[in-house]
């Protein structure tokens, strides 16, 4: 097996340990940042995000992959070019001011990472004016908010009107989960859309961007 | 070092020791004074040589205790039956479950038409393809009696589709006297010789005695033959509360004992030594409609009292549990299907056979066993019982520097135990968020289970027979059907 297709493999076999060692290998042998992360990586964790979508791979064994993809990155990132990073597109994730109910957020943002999208996570409770915050300093791509709480679910609203007042809800789109959301409610709030799972979350993140 | 402690086996139980001793003394004495009619010669012959008292003109034996105890002293305690290719996959002891098919069905639910239909060679073979895929069910039966051959040949026949479709052991039975010596030609035909098949027992067969208290001549002969050639019998007592059986739970239960242990004693009297299974069909007869409900509480509660009795005993036991009276894979025949197989795994019954049926033991459904077969896959989970797994329980509320430190999906406890530790069910049950249900079709779980019957009959390609092999068992079975005026079999 050549050096990328192991590197896929060891991405699919969830063995971050491997992918670091054959990634640093790689780079020694000279193989370019930006073929390693094209031939090896992503069409591993496509594999990884096929596989889970038909049940094969589960939670764990997804965001193990993630974990794995994660090590090999962090040999790539000084060296891969500022665009080529943040390509798929830069996510803004957050549980709302009031909600510390983040496990869904949180498997959403790992396996927006897996996808290749660059993610800053604001974790738990986070009020309004953060969001619009991170927005402006990244300038990211899409914000996506979580609640659980129906009591909470009413700060989605307050994010998006932050965004209008700091002028900005043009340059982002807002994606909404959790309990608290639904595919309705993100039309009522004018959210650009609603993911009801993480797989359904990060086909969203896809298709918001693609539209971009 | 952790003190090592043993995963409990969560079992229920129904009746004291006291009133199990009670209802054999009386079920006893029912043999010894009442007695059993046996409209068997070689049956009547068996049970006078062996000291019963004959009285020919009644065709009636009267059993003395000392027969019965007797019997009990030689029946083995432990059954292992073997798939196929000669593998041991049963072994029928102790409180370990097993799984198969409600058998014996005159009909099947058609989902395509809508209607409960008469059965044909091709239901029988395609239900034989979605038994042979499914994880859950362990052990196939002849489920389904086909209507396009000749009606005496219809035991040996489904046994005959068993045996070229799948591979796992058979619960079958006949429907005339030349029937079992057909099934012990076919078996015969697997093994290599009659020794071998003899050695390697995968067919045990349905001995029912007719309530109250009589063995007619076709059960009494398979009763003889299948203990003679190590086909392990089934003894089916049938006592319907009330109508072909005393009206309580308590009376019944003494029938049922009567009857199944004078099944033991002309078993052993055919063959000491010989295994026999303690099993049963009663039903709490239903006194507004004159039927039979199998997933009636009290037949369930019979079904699990008597299977104690069977312990007590230490007989293998079976019952027909975890079936349902709904005439479709409706909400009511899951309710009723979970609740038998919950609780015929508590009970500890060796084999439960119930999955794909409906509507009184009389419908087979494809669809149906789909599901069963998640729920057969819970109820065995639910047995395992919880396990103490690891120097510390919860390993990870120690561990620092867990993933951000809010939750354990990458931690390695988790991924050590996600699978094991768990039975994901599905695609019948559905355990998918709304959005991702209404994507795909909002579905209700009789109509996910027909995809996956689909599924099954278009890619599962169950392991083929040896071509000889084959060829011999369709031989013998041409040969049969020829006696009954059919000179080509049905088949595809």
């Amino acid at each position: 097996m050549d050096l990328l297709e192991s590197i896929k493999e060891s991405i699919i076999g969830m063995d971050r340990e491997k992918v670091v060692e054959l990634t640093r290998k790689a780079l020694d042998e000279g193989i370019k940042a930006e073929k390693l992360l094209y031939e090896a990586l992503t069409p591993g964790m496509d594999v990884v995000g096929e596989e889970f979508e038909k049940n094969i791979k589960f939670i764990p064994e997804m965001l193990m992959s993630a974990e794995a993809l994660r090590g090999a990155m962090e040999l790539l990132k000084p060296i891969l070019a500022k665009s080529e990073l943040s390509k798929a597109g830069k996510v803004i994730m957050g549980t709302v001011e009031g909600d510390i109910h983040d496990i869904g957020q949180q498997i959403v943002s790992m396996m927006l990472e897996g996808a290749g999208f660059e993610v800053y996570n604001l974790g738990i409770d986070v009020p309004a004016d953060k969001f619009v915050e991170k927005v402006k300093q990244e300038k990211a791509d899409i914000v996506g908010m979580s609640a659980f709480l129906s009591t909470t679910g009413l700060r989605f609203s307050d994010v998006i009107e932050a965004l209008q007042e700091a002028g900005m809800r043009e340059q982002v789109k807002v994606m909404i989960g959790g309990a608290a959301a639904s595919g309705k409610y993100a039309e009522t709030i004018g959210a650009d859309g609603y993911g009801a799972n993480a797989s359904a979350a990060v086909r969203l993140a896809k298709s918001l961007t693609s539209k971009q | 070092m952790a003190k090592e402690i043993k995963t409990k086996r969560p079992l229920v139980s129904l009746l004291s020791t006291e009133f199990i001793e009670r209802i054999v003394e009386e079920a006893k004495d029912v043999l010894e004074k009442t007695g059993v009619w046996v409209e068997n010669k070689e049956g009547l012959e068996l049970l006078g040589n062996g000291g019963a008292q004959i009285d020919r003109g009644k065709e009636k034996a009267f059993i003395p205790r000392r027969l019965v105890e007797e019997a009990l002293k030689s029946v083995p305690s432990s059954i292992t039956l073997y798939d196929r290719n000669g593998n041991p996959h049963m072994k029928l002891e102790g409180n370990n479950c097993y799984f198969d098919p409600g058998t014996s069905a005159p009909k099947v639910w058609d989902s395509d038409l809508n209607v409960i239909r008469e059965p044909l060679t091709q239901d029988h073979i395609n239900y034989t393809k979605v038994v042979d895929a499914l994880d859950n069910i362990d052990q196939i039966s002849a489920a389904i009696i086909p209507t396009d051959i000749p009606k005496e040949i219809g035991g040996q026949y489904r046994v005959f589709l068993c045996l070229r479709y799948c591979t796992k052991s058979i619960f079958g039975g006949t429907f005339h006297k030349d029937g079992l010596q057909v099934e012990k030609e076919l078996l015969v035909a697997i093994r290599g010789s009659e020794k071998a098949a003899r050695e390697k027992p995968m067919l045990i067969i349905g001995a029912c005695p007719s309530p109250p208290l009589k063995w007619s001549d076709l059960t009494c002969h398979d009763l003889i033959m299948g203990a003679q050639n190590w086909i392990p019998p089934i003894l089916i007592s049938m006592p319907l509360t009330g109508s072909t059986a005393p009206i309580t739970i308590g009376g019944s239960l003494v029938q049922h004992t009567a009857e199944s242990l004078s099944g033991v004693v002309i078993g052993q009297l055919a063959n000491r030594g010989s295994p026999i299974i303690w099993g049963g069909s009663p039903a709490a007869f239903d006194m507004r409609f004159g039927t039979t409900p199998m997933g009636a509480i009290e037949t369930m509660m019979i079904d699990m009292a008597y299977n104690e009795i069977g312990k007590y005993l230490k007989i293998p036991t079976e019952a027909f549990i975890g079936l349902s009276d709904a005439k479709r894979p409706d909400s009511q025949a899951g309710l009723e299907s979970g609740i038998g197989a919950i609780l015929a795994v508590l009970a500890g019954i060796n084999i439960i056979t119930g999955a794909g049926m409906l509507n009184f033991e009389t419908t087979q459904s494809l669809e149906k066993l789909v599901i069963d077969n998640e729920i057969c896959g819970m109820a065995r989970r639910l047995v395992q019982g919880i396990t103490p797994r690891g120097e510390r329980l919860a390993e990870d509320l120690f561990t620092e520097g867990l993933y951000e430190g809010k939750h354990f999906l990458l931690s390695p406890t988790t991924m050590k135990w996600f699978r094991e530790e768990f039975f994901y069910s599905g695609p019948a049950i559905s355990r998918e968020d709304d959005q991702a249900w209404m994507e795909k079709g909002a579905t209700t779980a009789e109509q996910r289970a027909k995809e996956e019957v689909k599924r099954i009959l278009a890619t599962h390609e169950p392991e083929p027979l040896d071509k000889d092999v084959d060829r011999e068992l369709v031989r013998i079975m041409t040969k049969d059907a020829e006696k009954y005026g059919m000179s080509k079999l049905p088949l595809p």
